[in-house]
């Protein structure tokens, strides 16, 4: 699982084209510069990619911060793994 | 657009009062820089396309010399959308969201979502040089058609 949480991270920070040490779990959605709502999309569709996942729409939204995103993708690997 | 408003309000288009949108008639706005959709490959972004776009989108913007402007506008007609609907204390994905120009050319909004069937979005786009905007209205009609 740290070795997923590490390809999320490497993912996010390489769509937005910042650094690994600008995002923590506070990160937030329109608080960091790059990340709005395209760049969002563009996030959500390299993980969907990376990790051959479908994400909803519901969980889409609900992504507005760093440890979000993690924890839905979690989720999803969680549901994956079953 | 003002016979969506209540009778009350109707001469504040023109005057001075504030006008006031009732919980029946909610608006969204968005720009876009078209800039950065240049960089979006069909190929290499397939997945980002097909979470924004509809089919009959891509083959619209796709049939054009210039893509890019059109994915922008469009995508921007969506944020406006998603914004409005928002409004409605609803939600909605791009992807339930299809914007395609009638048979005049004016752009038409289609909400493929049957739990916002009594929303109804009119929606206007502009794109000029770099920029790309959208700006959209929509109506929660009663199921009276009203």
């Amino acid at each position: 699982m740290e070795n997923e949480m590490e390809r999320i991270k490497k993912i996010f920070c390489e769509t937005l084209g910042v650094s690994d040490s600008e995002v923590n779990d506070d990160t937030a959605y329109n608080s960091l510069e790059p990340w709005d709502s395209l760049k969002h999309l563009e996030i959500v569709s390299n993980l969907e990619e990376e990790f051959n996942i479908n994400i909803d729409t519901d969980d889409v939204i609900d992504m507005s911060n760093f440890k979000k995103v993690k924890e839905i993708i979690k989720k999803y690997l969680d549901k994956k793994g079953q | 657009m003002s016979s969506n408003l209540d009778k009350k309000n109707e001469k504040s288009l023109f005057g001075s009062e504030t006008i006031d949108c009732t919980r029946d008639t909610m608006i969204g706005v968005d720009i876009e820089n078209i800039e950065r959709f240049v960089s979006f490959d069909l190929k290499k972004n397939k997945t980002f396309f097909n979470r924004v776009y509809t089919p009959k989108e891509m083959e619209y913007c796709f049939s054009k010399s210039n893509p890019y402007p059109h994915l922008a506008v469009r995508f921007a007609g969506k944020e406006a959308v998603i914004k409005l609907i928002t409004g409605f204390n609803e939600k909605i994905s791009f992807k339930e969201i299809e914007i395609l120009n009638d048979a005049n050319g004016v752009p038409d909004v289609k909400i493929n979502n049957k739990n916002l069937s009594n929303i109804k979005v009119i929606i206007s786009l502009s794109h000029c040089g770099d920029k790309a905007i959208a700006f959209a209205v929509g109506t929660r009609i009663d199921n009276n058609g009203k």
